[in-house]
């Protein structure tokens, strides 16, 4: 989820009031950065009691590895706030190999691990997630779809490329990275077609400014774009890939993402792939080559699922039952 | 009343002890000091000491008492308006007199000189001496190792039949060893005292570099909290190598710490400081 899209959603129910905290990623000049700041959003230096109705902590696999500085933020925050509700936002899956999975320990095992150890942070708190599969990955959690202006995110006429902003590092696994990479790799062999990858090979074709967190320049450069890839399936809705909805692009999406069979029809509003790379290159190529009017229509067929299921109203709808119902009842 | 450090390390995600600086001047006050902690996200206080942390949004938007703690120049080289940062706190501490030296024509802001002191719970037994000595000990940052450990101290250690022990962050393999046995051992903030005291003097040469005229003497007070003394000339390398006169040395050193070098001393100045803040407000 982006924070930006919970200021706007409940800007008429709530005002924010946002922690100052040293994380490199979670860092006011951060969000200053990502998109503009609404109104009803205030920094503080400190939390202070008897100021908040609850607290809302954002949380992922990565928390328990005490050497990233936004584990320390949770740990601490959730210290800081006793007297209080708090909901934890947990918008990731189990899935850090890369962390836990030494000494032999397997993968299965290694996201038990992770669950337990995020569970034990999060405790008796209310935790809301990104998927309904989310739910069945940690084992509980309230699942709450993101929300997203159609406004912001509009289509434009087509160039024939294809486009990701799966994230470009860290956490490989979980992005499925290993294809990502592949595909980037093997894509241009067929006719020369390039994987844009938003932080990665793609700053210089927003032209107008330098980085993805220049959004105007990125959100015409997804608007134009005909094809958008995600090859991965154990992250939670992917915002981007639905932005890459609103804006009109034919997804080509690896299978098993989740909750697909809740919004996603093979064919009609998006491209589903199995996990493997010839198959998806194979069909990027096709579309990008030969499928450009059929792309187009999957594209405005995908922009219509996204306004009905991943609209803002849905999103504040749901918010505000799971803050009367679970939260503020606490 | 409430005071927070805010430290260096916790402010760059570093690990817990990983940084010299914020252990002296923030985490061994703050053990000794019933009042004071270390700062968490979100947590509120009356004081905020900021242990080499510039973090503006923090000093402009903070409502209680501010103090900036400096022990090096790292804003010369990096992007930070220290002019700036100064004139937003209400006092700034440094760890020298060459620091508060420089900075005094830069502010309004009054300074004071807080040096590194110790933390005496953090250090056992003394070593005790009883044979010649064989090995020295030099402890630090690697890219000082580099600058300090010359052919001519190497070439000093060989001439007496010393051995040289490395305790940094990262291997010292000078080209030409002079043929001095040389062993590195990597600085963990859980062994590294453990790793220093296994030598039989310390040695702690200076440095050329222009930031060293800020330098403070904690290197030698560590070594001399653990039982090591520190030889800065070649008549105490010599003086050194015999057992008594080490002991002898660390016997008067330890007088020295507990009376002049100890964390306590800094508490009571930082208490004076706090005074001294709340008070000018009231007249305001």
């Amino acid at each position: 989820m982006h924070w930006h899209d919970m200021f706007n959603a409940l800007k008429d129910d709530a005002d924010f009031f946002l922690i100052d905290n040293p994380a490199k990623e979670w860092r006011r000049e951060e969000y200053l950065a990502a998109r503009p700041i609404p109104d009803n959003v205030t920094f503080v230096p400190y939390y202070e009691k008897g100021k908040y109705d609850f607290a809302i902590l954002n949380v992922d696999q990565q928390c328990i590895n005490e050497k990233l500085g936004k584990s320390k933020v949770v740990k601490e925050l959730n210290e800081v706030i006793q007297d209080i509700p708090k909901v934890f936002i947990n918008h990731a899956t189990p899935v850090y190999p890369e962390f836990v999975c030494t000494d032999g320990i397997t993968k299965p095992d290694g996201e038990k691990i992770v669950r337990k150890m995020i569970m034990d942070i999060i405790g008796d708190n209310v935790m809301v997630v990104n998927s309904y599969k989310s739910v069945q990955e940690w084992g509980s959690g309230y699942p709450i779809w993101h929300g997203i202006s159609a406004d912001e995110w509009l289509p434009m006429k087509k160039e024939p490329r294809v486009c990701t902003a799966v994230s470009a590092g860290g956490c490989d696994e979980y992005y499925n990275r290993a294809l990502m990479n592949r595909v980037a790799q093997k894509l241009p062999e067929i006719n020369g077609h390039i994987l844009w990858w938003a932080k990665k090979n793609s700053s210089k074709l927003y032209r107008m400014g330098d980085t993805y967190t220049k959004r105007e320049n990125y959100q015409k450069f997804l608007g134009q774009s005909l094809v958008y890839f995600d090859g991965t399936f154990r992250t939670p809705m992917n915002r981007g890939r639905t932005e890459a909805m609103l804006s009109g692009c034919c997804v080509v999406q690896v299978e098993g993402a989740h909750d697909l069979e809740r919004f996603a029809e093979d064919g009609k509003n998006m491209i589903i792939v199995p996990n493997d790379v010839d198959k998806i290159i194979e069909t990027i190529d096709d579309l990008l080559e030969n499928r450009y009017e059929e792309a187009v229509e999957i594209g405005k067929n995908a922009r219509a699922t996204a306004i009905k299921y991943f609209n803002r109203k849905q999103y504040r709808e749901s918010w505000l039952k799971l803050i009367n119902e679970k939260i503020l009842c606490k | 009343m409430q005071i927070d450090f805010l430290t260096f390390e916790h402010f760059h995600g570093r690990p817990d002890g990983s940084t010299g600086s914020s252990l002296i001047r923030a985490k061994w006050l703050a053990d000794k000091w019933d009042e004071a902690e270390m700062w968490k996200v979100g947590q509120k206080s009356d004081v905020l000491i900021l242990q080499k942390v510039y973090w503006e949004q923090m000093i402009d938007d903070y409502k209680g008492i501010k103090i900036l703690d400096l022990c090096d120049p790292d804003w010369l080289n990096a992007d930070v308006d220290i002019v700036d940062v100064m004139s937003k706190v209400d006092w700034i501490t440094t760890s020298t007199e060459g620091l508060a030296k420089y900075l005094e024509p830069m502010t309004k802001t009054p300074i004071t000189v807080i040096p590194d002191r110790l933390n005496m719970d953090y250090f056992g037994e003394p070593r005790e001496h009883s044979e010649r000595a064989r090995n020295v000990v030099w402890f630090g940052y690697y890219h000082n190792a580099k600058q300090v450990l010359n052919s001519t101290i190497l070439q000093s250690l060989k001439m007496r039949g010393l051995g040289l022990t490395v305790v940094s962050n990262d291997k010292f393999e000078p080209q030409n060893d002079m043929g001095v046995e040389i062993t590195n051992i990597n600085y963990t903030p859980e062994n590294a005292y453990m790793d220093i005291k296994g030598s039989d003097f310390a040695i702690n040469p200076p440095s050329m570099s222009k930031g060293f005229r800020f330098k403070s003497n904690n290197k030698t007070l560590i070594s001399w909290a653990l039982g090591l003394p520190v030889a800065n000339t070649a008549d105490e390398m010599d003086k050194f190598l015999k057992p008594e006169f080490r002991n002898q040395e660390i016997e008067i050193r330890l007088k020295e710490i507990k009376k002049d070098w100890v964390v306590e001393k800094s508490i009571k100045q930082y208490k004076d400081i706090i005074k001294c803040i709340q008070n000018n407000k009231k007249v305001k």
